[in-house]
Parts: structure tokens; sequence; C-alpha cells
């Protein structure tokens, strides 16, 4: 009876306590949780946690957060990337790809030993650390080119047929690839198809934006056009011509090599109507026969 | 009660045997279960990275040997240490899933690669590549003729 009674003597002072804080100045009545505000010293309970390093532990989560937040919505942008530099090499092998059964490459054919002889022509002349990737073709439709690329790796295409067609030597071979290397160094195969368009394009991001795929299909076609058709001018012709002949004249015995090659080429050309295209393509071994002679022998 | 202990006494060993020779496989792998060509045991030593962007692992150390599987870029390799001469220098034995077969020492790196088609892959999958043109792309490394003029 005596624990109730004190019980209940608690309870009213308690109950006097907080009705008596229980009114603002302006007499408005509080609500619990501004009650609890009132209670406790928050002014001593920031000072605690300043000196607990909290705030800035805080402070250091919420910016690895957001840096991780920022990093998946740029890794997510990154995957829409169209690439610059690396997208020749895929394009080619894209274009490689799509034409496999035109080309005929996918073949089984002996080892020639054209990659070792090519390597050693690349180092006699100066040309080192060139990475290079050959390819055999078994089609007449294509002669010898090399693809545009990123710079990394030169793509090699050589057929088989007109190997065989001209019974060339590994020389011979030789000199026919570097002819397309000193080509694609020009980057004429590249200024052919890269229009103003894919050129604005390439380096793009297309996160949110329609993908042109017929645009890249448009471009895969100007390689056909290009092997196929059109061919390079007489201008470039000259060029790539010229360059390899101004190379090749450090060791005779090559200038030769390569002079008797464009001779052999020339002769097949104007013998062989199946090869008769080859013209229309590099035009034309007569010429570069010409554009090759040293000037007193053109007088004779 | 003697019949009891000596059952677990069997069962125990049974265990034993198991999984001795459990381990003993995991860490040995018989070549023969692969093309049959080989017939010296065979450690697997490291894993190793594809590099190109597509690939296959082949039945013998031959790029016209038969495919065993195809692989893409940055795919992990076990590579497979050979103890005897069998395999030439510039091929390695390898452990591909279930496959043992065999693939060019230059295609492979010891750290993953950077890859086009994971560089680029929204672009790469909007090409929508069918099984064919896969086919093509890793054959297209085994057709290669590939090298590089040396240093002056």
């Amino acid at each position: 009876m005596k624990q109730l009674f004190l019980g209940y003597i608690f309870v009213c002072v308690l109950a006097f306590n907080i009705g008596s804080s229980s009114f603002c100045a302006d007499g408005q009545a509080l609500t619990t949780d501004e009650k609890v505000f009132q209670a406790i010293n928050f002014d001593g309970v920031k000072d605690v946690l300043k000196k607990d390093k909290l705030e800035q532990e805080v402070q250091t989560t919420k910016t690895v957060i957001a840096k991780k937040i920022d990093k998946a919505v740029e890794d997510n942008r990154n995957k829409y990337q169209i690439p610059d530099i690396e997208f020749w090499s895929f394009f080619s092998e894209l274009w490689l790809i799509k034409n496999a059964q035109i080309l005929q490459w996918d073949i089984s054919s002996p080892d020639y030993g054209i990659e070792l002889s090519f390597k050693q022509f690349l180092e006699k002349f100066g040309y080192y650390e060139k990475p290079f990737k050959i390819l055999l073709v078994n089609s007449p439709n294509i002669f010898h080119i090399a693809l545009p690329t990123n710079g990394e790796s030169a793509i090699l295409l050589l057929s088989l047929p007109f190997l065989k067609a001209l019974d060339l030597s590994k020389l011979e071979i030789s000199l026919l690839l570097f002819e397309d290397f000193i080509r694609e160094e020009f980057s004429f195969f590249k200024n052919y198809v890269e229009s103003n368009e894919l050129k604005a394009l390439l380096g793009t991001n297309f996160l949110g934006k329609d993908f042109n795929k017929d645009l890249f299909n448009k471009h895969l076609d100007k390689y056909d056009q290009l092997l196929f058709d059109k061919g390079f001018s007489f201008q470039q012709q000259f060029e790539v011509t010229n360059k390899v002949g101004a190379v090749l004249k450090s060791d005779m015995k090559y200038w030769d090599a390569y002079f008797a090659l464009i001779k052999k080429i020339d002769l097949i050309v104007k013998e062989n109507p199946q090869y008769s295209r080859y013209n229309k393509i590099f035009p034309s071994p007569e010429f570069q026969l010409g554009w090759l002679k040293p000037e007193k022998d053109k007088k004779d | 009660m003697n019949g009891m202990k000596r059952k677990s006494i069997i069962i125990e060993i049974v265990f034993i045997v198991y999984f001795f020779c459990n381990s003993l496989f995991s860490q040995t792998t018989n070549s023969s279960i692969s093309s049959g060509t080989m017939s010296s045991n065979v450690i697997v030593d490291r894993v190793a990275y594809y590099k190109n962007m597509f690939g296959n692992v082949h039945q013998n150390p031959l790029k016209t040997s038969n495919v065993l599987t195809t692989l893409s870029c940055g795919q992990p390799i076990q590579i497979i240490k050979v103890l005897d001469n069998s395999v030439p220098n510039d091929w390695e034995k390898v452990k591909v899933g279930p496959y043992i077969g065999f693939i060019k020492k230059d295609f492979l790196l010891d750290k993953r690669p950077k890859c086009f088609q994971d560089s680029y892959s929204k672009f790469f999958d909007k090409f929508n590549f069918d099984i064919a043109e896969l086919y093509y792309w890793a054959k297209l490394y085994d057709q290669y003729l590939i090298d590089k003029s040396g240093l002056k």
C-alpha cells in the first residue's frame, strides 16, 4: 500500500515537471519530439561528434558513394562509345568476315614462308617493329591490297591464283606486299572510304541516340567499290611507285627485281583477259614502268 | 559390435582412398582424354587470357586441325605444363572448360587484355553477329600469317 502511494507521488511529480516545461514562451503546447529536443544539450553532443570525427566519416562515405555512382554512370556511358582510333582494324576485319565466301580465305594452304620473307624485307629497308597480318585469298577477284587499320598491325591480302599465275618468287611477293604497305602508309584506301559523316561519328557517344547502322553498311560497300570496281587513281599510283622506287634504290638488286615484277604484271595484264581488270584497280603497270625508268633511259 | 567397428573402418578407408585419388586427379590431367595423341601426364601451370577478338582451341598444335571450341577476347585459359617435348615451341597446351587442346602462344597474355568488344560493347552488339560470322572471325586468326619486323 505504501509502495503504491510512493509510486503515485512519483508519477505526480513527473507529470508536474513535464507539465511545467510543456509550454513555450508564447504559451503554445510542445510535441514529444520537441520536448526531447529541449531535454538534450545538443551543443555538447555536437562537440562530442566533432571529436569522434563522425561527421568527417559521413562526408568521406558520401564522397565515396558519389564517386561510385559517377563511375557507374560513366562506365555505362562508355559502353555506347563509338571507337575512333580502334575503328579501322575492326571495320576491315568486319569486311573480311562479311566477304569470307566471296574472298575464299578460309582455305588450307601450304606454308610458303611468306611472312618470314616479308619480315626480313622490312628489316632490310629499315622498317623496324612493323607488325603485319597476311591473309591469302583463293579468289581471282582481288589481286593484292592492304586494308585500312589503326596502324597497330597492317592487314595485307594476297590472291593465291594471282601469285600462281605470275609464278612469283618470295622476293617478288615481298615487293608486292611492300607496295601495298606503302600505299597503306599514304592512307589512300582509308581516305576513299571515310566520309565526313563517318569522320564526325567516330569517337562520339550514342547513348540516348539512334544508332545509324546503315551508315556503317554503306561504308562497307565502299570497300567493295574500291577493290572490285573503282580502284586507285593515277596520281596515287604515281606516288606509291615513286616512294617504293626511292626506298629500293638503296639496293639496286631489289630495285631491278621490282622493275622486273612490274614488267611481269604488265605482261599478264595485257595477255590474260582474267587479269585485265588489274589496270583499273592499279593504273597501270605500263605507266609504273615509265615512272620508274631513270630520266636518261626515258630519252633513249 | 566388432562387426560395426570393422564396417566403419572399411568406410573410412574407402573415403580416404577416394579423396586421395580425387586430389591427385585435380592436379594432374591425363591428356589422353583430349585428342588421344599425347601420352604423358600434364599439370595445370597458370592462367592466361586470350587476346584476339575471337579464336579457336585446336585438337592438335596445328592451325588446320579440328576446332574444339571458340574463344572470345579476355577469356581465361588454363595453361597445361607439358613435361615432354610433344608440343611445338609456338603453341600452348590448354584447358578451356571441358576441352583440352592447343592455342598459339602469341595469342595469349598473362594479364587480361583490353578487348574491343568490352570497351565498345554496345557498338559491337549493334552489328548483331550471327554464329557463322563469329565462326569466321575466329577462323580469321587461324588464317592470318602474323609476324613483326624486329628491332634495329
